[in-house]
C-alpha cells in the first residue's frame, strides 16, 4: 500500500481564539502569585485591579500578535510548527516517528470548545510539539488522521471505534489519594500543627505553617485532579486513556509503544486491595519539568487487580506476567540491603524480564526482550566482598526501572547473557514500525 | 581466572584494550598535581619556618602520589571492550566495576570526543547514545584511528539493524 498518494495536505494557523486562552493562563498564573504574595491589603485593594488589568490587556496583545506569526503544515510525512515573531522557530515531527498524540484541554480553552494536541516523537530530545489551539472536533479528527497515517493506513480512515474498558471511580480515585504517601505526611503535618496551637494556645502558628501545610497538600490535590474521571478504552489504534478534573486530557496509547509496564501497591492500599499501573512509553522522553510522570505515564491511577490485569493484557498482548519464575536473590545479599533484600526477586521467561521488590511498597516491572535499550552488570566494593552483583535492565526514559540488585556474581551474569540473547531474538521477530500495515494480529 | 572474574570476562577470548596513552596521561596530570601540592607544601613551610611539616607533608604526598599511581594503571587495565555480531560489550571500573551490552540497533548516536589534554595524548572517547540515559557506554583512551573506525562501523551497522522503538 502506498502511503504518498493518501497522505494528508494541511497548512494553517490555528483558531483565532488561541490568544485569548494563552493569556487567560498567564494572567491567572499572576492573579495566583499576586494573592499569596500580598501583605498590605489595604493599599492593595487600589492598585492591584488596575494592574492586573493593564497585565491582562498587555498579555493579550503579545499573545495576539504571537498567534499571527504561528502556523501549521502538514505534508510530504511530516507536521511542522512555524512560530515566532523575531525569531523564526520551526519545530518538526516525522509522521512514521510518531509516538502519541495528547488531546489537551485547559479549563480556559474547554470553556471555548479548544484543545490543544501535543505530538510526542520517538527519540524526541526537545520535547513536545503542540498545535494550539484548535476547535474540539478539528483536534480530534486532526489525531485521527494523524495516528491513521502513522500506523501506515489512509488518513481518511474515520476514528476506529471504541470499546470502553474501565472506569475509574471519583471514590476512588479520593480514596487512594488518600491513602498515598504523601496524604500520610500531609495528615502528620496537621497533626503536628493542630498539637503545637492547642497546646501553646497561639494561633500565630498556623499563619508560619500554613504554606508548609499547602505544599504537601497541593501535590494531593494535582494527583486527585490529573486522575479524576479516568476511563480506559480500547481500539485498534491502542489503549485511549481519558482523564482530568480542570484540565482534560485524552491519550492514545498504541500498544508498540510501551515499553515497559510496572504494577505498583504502597502500603495501605492492600487494604482495599487497590493497585496502580504506570509504563514508560516512548516518546514521553525530553518531557519538561513542568509535566509530571502522571500525566503521561499513568495507564490505571487505582484500580483492582483485575482492572490492572486488563489494562496490561492490552499493552502487552499474549504475555501473562504471572507466568514468570521469580528467584530470589542469595541470603549474604542481607549484608548490603539489610532492610530489603528478602523482597528482590527476578527472573525471565521467553517473552518478558520480570523483577519486583519492596517492603512498603510493593512494586512488579516487567520488561519485553525486544525492547530493551540495554542491559548492564555492575559490581560495588561491597559487593565484590560479598560476591553479588546487580542487572540493570535499560528502558526508555519514565516512572520504570528494571533493575535486580544483589543477585549472585554468577547469576547475574548469566542473566545478561540470556537477555542480551532474547533481546536480539526479540528485535528479529518483532513488527515495522507502521504497525498497522503488518498482517492485522491474531487475536483481534 | 577467580570465580569474581568471571562475571566481566570478555564473550570471545580477550577483550580489546584501550591505548596505554590513557594510562600515561593519567600519570602525567597525577605528577603534576603532586609536583603542585609540593610546591605548596614548600611555600607553607618556608613561610611558616616549620621545616617539619614539609617532610612529613613530602612523605604523605609520596605515599599518596603511589596509592593514586597504583589506582591509574589498574584503571587503565580494566577498560576493555568486544564487538559482537549484534552487540557491543564495554567493561570497566576497579572498585565500581561495571559491563554494559548495547545492541547495534539501538544506538541512536555514537560521538567521539577528546579534550585538550587528550588530544595531546593522542587518545579519544567514543560515547554511545541509546534511547535510555541509563545506557552510559563509553570507551576513553581509544587512538584516533581506532576510534574513527568504530564510530564509522557501529553508525553503519546501526542504521542496518535500526529497530523501532
Amino acid at each position: 500500500m502506498s502511503t504518498a498518494t493518501t497522505d494528508l495536505v494541511r497548512e494553517g494557523r490555528t483558531h483565532p481564539a488561541s490568544p485569548l486562552v494563552k493569556a487567560g493562563r498567564i494572567v491567572v498564573g499572576l492573579v495566583g502569585v499576586a494573592v499569596v504574595n500580598v501583605r498590605d491589603t489595604e493599599h492593595a485593594g487600589k492598585w492591584l485591579p488596575l494592574v492586573g488589568l493593564a497585565l491582562a490587556v498587555f498579555a493579550a496583545a503579545a499573545a495576539y500578535v504571537s498567534w499571527l506569526f504561528t502556523s501549521y503544515r502538514i505534508a510530504d510525512g511530516d507536521v511542522r510548527v512555524n512560530s515566532g515573531v523575531f525569531i523564526k522557530r520551526v519545530r518538526r515531527v516525522r509522521i512514521d516517528r510518531l509516538q502519541a498524540i495528547d488531546v489537551v484541554q485547559p479549563l480556559f480553552a474547554r470553556m471555548l470548545g479548544l484543545a490543544e494536541l501535543k505530538l510526542d516523537m520517538a527519540g524526541g530530545a526537545e520535547g513536545r510539539v503542540a498545535i494550539a489551539y484548535l476547535r474540539l472536533a478539528d483536534a480530534q479528527a486532526l489525531r485521527a488522521s494523524l495516528l491513521a497515517m502513522a500506523a501506515g493506513l489512509d488518513h481518511r480512515t474515520p476514528e476506529a471505534p471504541e470499546r470502553p474498558l474501565l472506569q475509574v471511580s471519583m471514590g476512588a480515585v479520593v480514596g487512594s489519594a488518600l491513602l498515598s504517601t504523601a496524604a500520610l505526611i500531609a495528615f502528620c503535618w496537621i497533626g503536628i500543627v493542630l498539637v503545637v496551637v492547642s497546646v501553646s494556645g497561639s494561633s500565630g502558628i498556623v499563619g508560619a505553617a500554613l504554606p508548609g501545610v499547602l505544599g504537601v497538600v497541593a501535590p494531593l490535590w494535582q494527583t486527585i485532579q490529573t486522575h479524576a474521571h479516568f476511563t480506559a478504552a480500547e481500539s485498534p489504534d491502542g489503549l485511549r486513556l481519558r482523564h482530568g478534573l480542570l484540565e482534560t486530557r485524552a491519550q492514545t496509547v498504541p500498544p508498540g509503544r510501551v515499553q515497559a509496564v510496572r504494577l505498583v501497591q504502597p502500603l495501605l492500599w492492600r487494604i482495599p486491595q487497590w493497585v496502580r499501573v504506570e509504563a514508560n512509553i516512548a516518546g514521553y522522553a525530553g518531557r519538561r519539568a513542568d509535566e509530571g510522570h502522571q500525566h503521561n505515564s499513568t495507564l490505571l491511577p487505582v484500580g483492582s487487580r483485575a482492572q490492572a490485569d486488563a489494562v496490561i493484557a492490552r499493552v502487552l498482548p499474549g504475555v501473562d506476567i504471572a507466568d514468570v519464575e521469580l528467584r530470589r536473590v542469595p541470603g549474604r545479599a542481607k549484608w548490603r540491603s539489610p532492610l530489603r533484600w528478602w523482597t528482590f526477586r527476578a527472573g525471565s521467561n521467553d517473552q518478558v524480564f520480570a523483577v519486583r521488590s519492596g517492603v512498603l511498597t510493593s512494586v512488579h516491572a516487567v520488561m519485553r526482550h525486544e525492547k530493551i535499550q540495554s542491559v548492564a552488570l555492575s559490581m560495588g566494593p561491597l559487593q565484590r566482598l560479598l560476591r553479588l552483583a546487580t542487572v540493570h535492565v535499560h528502558s526508555t526514559h519514565g516512572p520504570v526501572d528494571v533493575v535486580a540488585p544483589d543477585r549472585d556474581f554468577a547469576e547475574a551474569r548469566e542473566m545478561l547473557d540470556v537477555e542480551a540473547t532474547r533481546a536480539r531474538q526479540g528485535r528479529a521477530a518483532a513488527g515495522p514500525e507502521r504497525w498497522m500495515s503488518a498482517a492485522p494480529p491474531a487475536d483481534a | 581466572m577467580s570465580g569474581i572474574e568471571q562475571a566481566f570476562a570478555s564473550p570471545t577470548q580477550e577483550w580489546s584494550r584501550v591505548s596505554e596513552q590513557l594510562r600515561a596521561m593519567r600519570r602525567a596530570i597525577t605528577f603534576v598535581v603532586g609536583a603542585l601540592l609540593l610546591a605548596i607544601l614548600v611555600i607553607a613551610a618556608a613561610a611558616s619556618g616549620v621545616w617539619l611539616v614539609l617532610v612529613i607533608g613530602a612523605c604523605v604526598l609520596a605515599v599518596v602520589t603511589l596509592a593514586v599511581l597504583g589506582v591509574v594503571d589498574r584503571n587503565y587495565r580494566s577498560w576493555g571492550y568486544t564487538e559482537r555480531a549484534a552487540d557491543l560489550l564495554v567493561t570497566r571500573g576497579v572498585l565500581f566495576r561495571r559491563l554494559v551490552v548495547v545492541p547495534y540497533g539501538r544506538m541512536q548516536l555514537v560521538d567521539v570526543t577528546a579534550g585538550p589534554i587528550e588530544r595531546k595524548f593522542g587518545i579519544a572517547t567514543v560515547r554511545l547514545h541509546t534511547a535510555s540515559a541509563g545506557t552510559d557506554a563509553r570507551i576513553r583512551g581509544l587512538p584516533p584511528d581506532e576510534a574513527a573506525r568504530l564510530r564509522d562501523r557501529l553508525a553503519a551497522l546501526g542504521e542496518a539493524r535500526s529497530a523501532g522503538l
